[in-house]
């Protein structure tokens, strides 16, 4: 259950659970101003990182990461 | 117009989580009671998780300190029930504390407080000042809440509810969250942020 996982992605652009290998669906957002600023994720309008969050509909896992393309 | 119910080819997974760890404590009966009552329903899978059984430090903050298999009951659920006991108006220190442990796990999922009082106010008072917390954990509250008063003489010596109203009273509840928790999971494997 790690924070800004390594996980692979369809040819249709969703993260693929690395559980049991499902299609997830990224449906939540949340900025962590805790960030280090110099994160690929942080976006320096937020002044946060932006993470999302990802839930399997197979498990039920959700990947948790760092947007990517969060730098302005 | 016609509705008809969203199909549901899983369970709903609710667990029901007892907040505090004193002894002596009546808000254990509320807890047994409300787990025996959502079970009932038709499709719901349900657990009792006693805060007093799970290791946690008190040293760490938040996420590093979460117990995998707490984390992985939360990742299972689709919603939860609360069942907290108001200490001077407010939430018992060790469930902040155990809610503060996950965040991922809940976010986008239905939540339910049951609030109990040794008064007759049945709790109001830290449901009230547990909305903002669980909003910012990503949790969803409903309308409905579980309000049980004067605990202290709610329940006979076996541990049974000695008014029966209780039961009628908390199936609004039970409904309300088993629909927004229908609803949520739907949103959360098939309606996508972009």
């Amino acid at each position: 259950m790690n924070k800004d996982e390594q996980v692979k992605t369809s040819a249709s652009g969703h993260l693929i659970c690395p559980r049991c290998g499902t299609e997830t669906n990224r449906h939540a957002e949340k900025p962590d101003y805790s960030a280090d600023p110099s994160a690929p994720s942080f976006d320096p309008v937020l002044g946060a990182a932006l993470m999302e969050f990802h839930t399997c509909p197979g498990c039920r896992y959700v990947i948790e990461r760092g947007a990517r393309g969060g730098r302005a | 117009m016609s509705t008809q119910a969203a199909p549901r080819t899983k369970p709903l997974f609710i667990p029901v989580i007892l907040g505090t760890p004193r002894k002596g404590r009546y808000s254990e009966h509320v807890a047994k009671f409300v787990t025996g009552e959502i079970a009932r329903y038709p499709g719901v899978e349900t657990q009792l998780v006693d805060v007093r059984d799970l290791p946690m430090p008190v040293t760490g903050a938040g996420e590093d300190v979460k117990d995998p298999a707490f984390s992985e009951l939360c990742m299972r659920a689709d919603a939860f029930i609360l069942v907290a006991p108001e200490y001077n108006h407010g939430i018992p220190g060790l469930l902040k504390h155990v809610l503060d442990t996950n965040l991922k796990e809940y976010i986008h999922k239905a939540v339910g407080i049951c609030g109990v009082s040794a008064g007759g106010f049945g709790g109001t008072r830290v449901i009230q000042n547990m909305l903002p917390i669980l909003r910012e954990l990503g949790l969803v509250t409903i309308f409905w809440d579980g309000n049980f008063s004067n605990v202290g003489s709610l329940f006979g010596e076996d541990g049974k509810i000695l008014d029966a109203a209780y039961g009628r009273r908390l199936e609004k509840f039970f409904k309300e969250l088993i629909w927004m928790a229908t609803v949520l999971r739907y949103g959360r494997e098939n309606v996508t942020m972009e």
